[in-house]
């Protein structure tokens, strides 16, 4: 018997943790379509300073609002980076100069470790589907929404060579915010890189 | 009645004979003295040696020098292989010698292999009658204490020369002077947080790790040299789950060959491999709620029973009644049971140890089967600082089989002892004697 | 008394005083004799017990031989004493003790006149006299012997430099250049810039950024300093050799080597620690109905060095959905000139922030210090949110989740028409007037179900029951509907088209209509409003509430009416101009109005069954890399710290510097094995018994020893 992969979103005291509440079924979804990995039907909540943390090794964090963890969710993150666990953090605003951005990579590198540049080579971009060029550009940075950039990569905090925070500029939380069964009005997929994420952060 | 001066009269003549006979006992006491330094004793009968703090060698080097028709040792701990070689050389140079205790001389053994793990571990075994307290230590100084000696395996990630096992009536030392080489470990599981924390644990103890680990059909996410399940290529084999059930048959003939296999969770259903496993697979239980992070973190896992566990497996872990972990031998290789599933919940959600706990439970499991032949260190060239080749792992049995079994002291023969004693007590007997004799007369007032 | 008693007692106390005499040269002789065997024997690492046992011998000679003065205390002898010290006697007391003896009537003479006089003071005298010299010497003797028992110790103790020493026997004279080294460490200037000065240092622990400047009289010549394999040069300062390195944010092992030897000092780096803050004022988050007035904060921080600057910072975030706008600035700033704590105090107008409904206001307290050489380290407190409620909105924040807006969705939907019809009016050149249609006119229904669903948003908000949400594929029913009847054959005749071409019976295309018909009306007259459609009205400025509320869908709704009128006669390339009208209208009205609730978002089911590897493509994963291991030297600085204890042994000296070297290593890996290893070092230069705190440094080197029992499974091939 395999566990079965949970999409859990974190819950976070300062912030609009619940900005992209349609993300979690189109990833299932896209997984489902993809894999024969054993998935929840539907995603799970979970909040950063709760031991329930440590149930999904992989948490997705979202929003628009500053991000200002309170000790016991700095605490949790340290920890659940240090085990193994992996933050997939998104800024909903798509602004670098907003206050999601600037607070969430002021946070994280408090709470886990500095942001980087991850180098468009990584195994995430060939960890199921193949991304040459790096992360897709989402239809909000290419409509010039936000800080109307067209951000070439994507930020991590490793722990020596695994990713432990996959920080993204560029609004996935809008690209993949919709319901699951709008897919089929779709030429491509939007959503191939968040079964690249996934598997990533169940193989690597 | 006789005056003052006529009792003093007395005294001093009482007085200078104490003289006299004082000097007359430091004379004697030299004299004698003289005559052992020119006429050493004839040898007695039966000579008798203890060993005490100055050990045997002593005694030893007097009974070689005097060949005694007979010699005796009382022996209060199995002498160090150095004073058993001698005793057993003066044995058959015509001695006839024999050795007793005053007390129960426990038997004991040590022995020391590696561990098939990586860092070149090495695993050491003690036995060691009599219930005292045992330490065991090696060229670097004391490693670890047992408060109460019995039966113990102890496992050290390094050792430096021979390692030494003492207890109140003896010390045993041995050393590992095997090698061998570990291959890899293949792991075939589907994609899921228990393939990849335990291919991460494995990988963080430092086995080296082949995979296949199914995301799609036909799509698989591999690592590692990737060939056929065989002996020559793989230490163990890992099954996680039914994804290796197209491998279920390569299993089997790689475990008759010589292979070890973990089974875990549910994977000991798989066809081939069933018939091979400790048991067979009992409804899962779910884990006790919260035990995950305590002192006992797998009772928080939840796990497939081995059901029934067949005659000649060997029950490895249990949780109350029911059995976790089995292992058992099948032709020239092993099979290891393991029921847990899950067990990546204990790493993320145990205590502050549960990382290092987790990847070291992993290691055991593979190592408790892993295909791993020793080989025979060359001794050449690798004898360390204190001379690995001087070892003594069973005192008690190596001095029976020198010396024969324990016999009691023959009270007919007479006996002497060590006569050191009365040189130094005719030294001591004429040295006083001059003294008080000296100072009896100057005190009065005679030169 | 008789003269001849008076004689015997004074003779007696003579006698005693001869053997305390005796007794006190006796154990001067025994503490002289005790402080040279010492000396001599501590070096040759002799027993002491032969030594005592001579003195012992010596002492006994000597009391032997002075108390041999006893037999010269005959009473004629003590008579004659008293008579030398009392000339007043007039030899009167030797002829009263002259056995021979006199007359009665001369002895009465003599006695009367002895008995006048005292020699009690004299004697008292002789007797002080005759003891004090002795003690003198036996309290010096003492002295000696406790001198000769400390000196030796410290001999054998003392190090001659600070790389060396476990025992007297392994005493290693420190190479000249290094014999008197001294490490001057300036801390940098933010810390005050403070000197201290280490004598023959072994290791120095110091803040990050700190000068250290080894010294020690000499020329320097021969000298080579080496830090990290890096090379330091070595300078003349006068009659002492220099040679400046800076303390590194890594521990690391300074070399001095010369040709008579070598010396190894560790670098310990000191971190400086960031401020902590704690905001004390407003203790927790607020929900405030309006933002009105002040609200006052205060914080304290504290720092190890000194403080520089804080204050408060905050953020305004106003907006909701997709939208969002931020103001951020500071309050309260203060300098605290390098003090290690203090306060914070500002006051927080809530006037001037000109907060509105559902804004939101992050506030935290943030002090900075001084660190000028990895830059200033930032602390800040906890944050508080303060937010301002929206209309309407409960206070709790425990408000259920709802659906999301059907104009999220509706946005969503209208985008993929586009995309369609844009890809069929590409297409078109290439496809048969009969497919175009077909294909035209299935867009032409989602349209219209989009249209109609637009339709029953408006419918909704008016206050009537909502349509709810309903799945998106062919064939989804209108929602009941209890309002009275109407006729309206134009939003009839489009629903019963619709219903039948869903395949609905004829009884459930009546049902729609009736169902269908209030809304209708209404949704007409809404659609004259915005000037398309059918009837055109001109409300500007006197617009009914339901076209004020409603405006941007309502042209979303014609628009769409337009473009499904257009694609069922296949002209998409026409319908394709309403259909971006639609979306901008769309877009408008998500932007008019947000519903922003927090709370639980619904949970979309997936229907894992239905579409389980439906997906068009395959993954083709790369190959997995390997982790590295968790600790790879781990097992190496166990096998280090063993060999380094079994030489200990041997060259205690060589095993401090291996030691060392081991603790600078494990300072960032493996801090509790470092902390292990320096207990064991510092006991080994101490010259004290280190096996006990080296097994404890193995053991932690080696995490421990696993034990078990023997069991029935075991044993390598």
């Amino acid at each position: 018997m395999v566990s079965e992969f949970v999409f859990a979103t974190a819950q976070y005291e300062s912030g609009d943790w619940d900005s992209a509440p349609l993300v979690p079924a189109n990833l299932i979804d896209s997984v489902a379509r993809y894999t024969s990995l054993a998935v929840a039907p539907t995603g799970a909540i979970v909040a950063l300073a709760s031991d329930g943390l440590f149930r999904f090794p992989l948490v997705f964090l979202t929003g628009h609002l500053p991000v200002r963890f309170t000790e016991a969710e700095r605490t949790n993150l340290r920890r659940y980076a240090d085990r193994g666990g992996m933050l997939f953090v998104d800024d909903h605003n798509h602004d670098i100069d907003g206050a999601f951005h600037k607070t969430a990579v002021e946070e994280l590198g408090r709470a886990i470790g500095p942001l980087a540049q991850l180098p468009n080579t990584h195994a995430l971009y060939s960890a199921f589907f193949k991304f040459p060029d790096g992360p897709p550009n989402t239809s909000h940075e290419l409509n010039g929404w936000g800080d109307n950039l067209v951000h070439s990569h994507l930020l991590a905090a490793m722990r020596g060579d695994r990713v432990v925070v996959l920080y993204s500029n560029k609004d996935y939380s809008s690209e993949w915010g919709y319901h699951p069964d709008n897919k089929r009005f779709l030429s491509i997929d939007n959503t191939k890189f968040g079964v690249n994420v996934i598997v990533y952060a169940l193989t690597r | 009645m006789r005056s003052r001066a006529d009792r003093a009269k007395g005294a001093r003549r009482i007085r200078e004979l104490a003289e006299r006979v004082l000097r007359g006992v430091a004379l004697a006491a030299l004299a004698a003295l003289f005559w052992r330094a020119l006429m050493p004793p004839a040898p007695k009968a039966m000579s008798i040696a203890r060993s005490d703090k100055a050990g045997l060698t002593p005694s030893l080097l007097r009974w070689t020098l005097d060949a005694p028709s007979a010699a005796h040792a009382v022996l209060d701990r199995a002498p160090d292989p150095q004073s058993r070689d001698w005793i057993a050389a003066l044995a058959r140079s015509g001695t006839a010698v024999s050795w007793s205790s005053p007390r129960t001389l426990g038997a004991s053994a040590v022995v020391a292999e590696p561990t098939p793990e990586p860092y070149g571990a090495t695993r050491v075994r003690l036995a060691a009658a009599g219930g005292d307290p045992v330490s065991i230590g090696d060229a670097a100084g004391l490693i670890d204490t047992l408060p109460r000696g019995g039966a113990s395996e102890l496992e050290l990630s390094s050792v430096a020369g021979t390692i030494r096992a003492s207890g109140a009536t003896f010390t045993a030392s041995t050393a590992s002077r095997d090698s061998l080489s570990l291959r890899p470990v293949l792991v075939l599981g589907t994609a899921g947080w228990e393939s990849k924390f335990t291919i991460a644990a494995l990988e963080e103890r430092g086995w080296r790790v082949a995979s296949r680990v199914r995301v799609a059909p036909n799509v698989e996410v591999t690592q590692g040299p990737l060939g056929a399940i065989d002996t020559s290529r793989y230490a163990a084999v890992i099954a996680l789950d039914s994804s290796a059930a197209s491998s279920a048959g390569a299993i089997a003939r790689y475990v008759r060959d010589g292979g070890g296999v973990v089974l875990a969770g549910s994977a000991a259903r798989l066809g081939p491999v069933s018939a091979l496993a400790a048991g067979g697979v009992g409804r899962r239980m779910a884990g006790v709620a919260g035990a995950v992070a305590s002192s006992t973190p797998r009772e928080g896992l939840g796990v497939f029973p081995v059901a029934a566990p067949r005659g000649d497996a060997v029950v490895l872990e249990t949780r109350g009644t029911v059995v976790t972990v089995a292992a058992r031998r099948v032709a020239a290789g092993r099979v290891l049971q393991s029921g847990y599933d899950e067990t990546w919940r204990w790493r993320m959600a145990g205590g502050d140890e549960a990382m290092t706990a987790h990847r070291e439970w992993w290691s055991r499991l593979v190592s408790a089967v892993a295909y791993a032949p020793l080989v025979r260190r060359a001794s050449s060239g690798d004898v360390t600082l204190d001379g690995v080749g001087a070892t003594d792992e069973a005192p008690l049995a190596s001095l029976i089989d020198a010396l024969g079994p324990a016999s009691p002291l023959d009270s007919r023969l007479p006996a002497t002892t060590d006569d050191t004693r009365m040189t130094r007590i005719l030294f001591a007997a004429a040295l006083a004697a001059l003294l008080l004799e000296w100072a009896s007369r100057r005190l009065r007032g005679a030169r | 008394m008789r003269p001849l008693e008076r004689v015997r007692r004074t003779r007696r106390t003579l006698a005693a005083a001869i053997a305390v005499r005796a007794a006190l040269w006796g154990v001067c002789t025994a503490f002289i004799v005790g402080a040279i065997g010492i000396v001599m024997t501590r070096r040759a690492e002799a027993s002491t017990a032969a030594v005592w046992a001579l003195a012992a011998v010596a002492a006994l000679g000597v009391l032997v031989q002075l108390l041999a003065a006893w037999r010269r205390l005959t009473v004629p002898r003590v008579a004659l004493w008293i008579e030398e010290r009392v000339p007043r006697l007039e030899y009167a007391l030797v002829t009263a003790v002259d056995p021979v003896g006199s007359d009665a009537l001369v002895s009465a003479a003599l006695n009367e006149r002895i008995a006048a006089i005292s020699w009690q003071s004299e004697t008292r005298r002789a007797v002080l006299r005759a003891v004090a010299r002795p003690t003198v010497a036996a309290l010096a003797a003492l002295v000696a012997l406790l001198i000769a028992q400390r000196v030796d110790v410290a001999a054998a103790r003392r190090p001659s430099n600070a790389s060396v020493s476990t025992t007297s026997t392994a005493i290693r004279d420190a190479p000249a250049p290094f014999a008197r080294l001294v490490a001057v460490v300036r801390t940098p200037a933010y810390a005050g810039g403070r000197v201290v000065r280490v004598e023959s240092p072994a290791s120095v622990a110091a803040l990050v950024g700190s000068t250290i400047a080894l010294e020690a009289p000499g020329s320097g010549d021969g000298i080579a300093a080496d830090l990290g394999g890096a090379s330091v040069p070595v300078r003349r300062a006068g009659d002492t050799w220099q040679a400046s390195v800076t303390m590194g944010q890594r521990p690391a092992l300074l070399r001095l080597r010369h040709p008579s030897g070598e010396r190894i000092i560790a670098l310990e780096p000191k971190p400086d620690s960031i401020p902590t803050v704690r905001l004390g004022a407003p203790a927790r988050d607020t929900v405030m109905r309006v933002a009105r007035g002040a609200i006052s904060l205060s914080a304290e921080t504290h720092d190890d060095l000194g403080l520089v600057n804080g204050g408060f910072e905050y953020i305004v975030s106003s907006g909701e959905g997709e939208s969002f706008k931020f103001r951020s600035g500071t309050l309260g700033a203060r300098s605290f000139g390098g003090a290690t704590s203090g306060a914070l105090g500002a006051s927080l107008s809530l006037d001037q922030l000109a907060l509105k409904p559902g804004d939101l206001v992050h506030l935290r307290a943030v002090a900075r210090d001084g660190n000028t050489v990895t830059g200033p380290g930032v602390g800040a407190s906890e944050t508080r949110v303060l937010r301002v409620a929206r209309t309407g909105e409960y206070d709790s924040v425990a408000v259920e989740g709802a659906a999301p807006p059907e104009a999220d969705k509706s946005l969503i939907s209208q985008r993929m028409l586009i995309i369609l019809t844009e890809a069929l009016e590409k297409r078109r050149p290439r496809l048969t007037r009969e497919t175009l249609v077909s294909e035209s006119r299935s867009i032409g229904r989602d349209q219209t179900r989009l249209r109609r669903r637009v339709g029953d948003i408006i419918f909704q908000r008016l206050g009537d029951d909502p349509t709810g949400e309903h799945g998106h594929g062919p064939g989804e029913e209108p929602a009941a509907d209890t309002a009275p009847l109407r006729g309206d054959s134009v939003a009839r005749d489009s629903s019963r088209r619709a219903a039948v071409r869903a395949g609905r019976s004829a009884r459930d295309v009546a049902a729609a209509d009736s169902a269908d018909s209030a809304r209708a009306a209404l949704l007409r007259a809404a659609s004259a409003a915005t000037g398309s459609g059918e009837e055109i009205l001109d409300f500007e400025g006197d617009e009914t509430p339901v076209v004020a509320i409603n405006r941007p869908l309502l042209e979303a709704y014609n628009a769409m009416w337009e473009a499904s009128r257009e694609l069922d006669q296949g002209e998409t390339g026409r319908a394709l101009p309403p259909m971006r009208r639609a979306l901008e209208a769309i877009q408008r009205a998500r932007q008019a109005e947000r519903i922003y609730l927090r709370g639980k978002a619904p949970a979309v089911v997936v229907d894992l069954a239905r579409i389980r590897l439906t997906g068009k493509e395959t993954g083709s994963p790369s190959v997995r890399v390997a982790r590295s291991p968790a600790d790879p030297a781990a097992a190496r600085r166990a096998e280090r710290l063993a060999a380094a204890i079994e030489l200990a042994s041997r060259t205690p000296a060589a095993a401090i510097d291996s030691l060392v070297l081991l603790r600078i290593e494990s300072l960032d890996a493996a801090p509790s094995l470092a902390a292990a290893v320096a207990d064991a070092i510092e006991a080994l230069r101490g010259g004290n018994d280190a096996t006990a705190l080296l097994a404890r440094a193995r053991r932690v080197a080696e995490g421990g020893v696993r034990r078990g029992a023997v069991g029935a499974w075991s044993g390598a091939w």
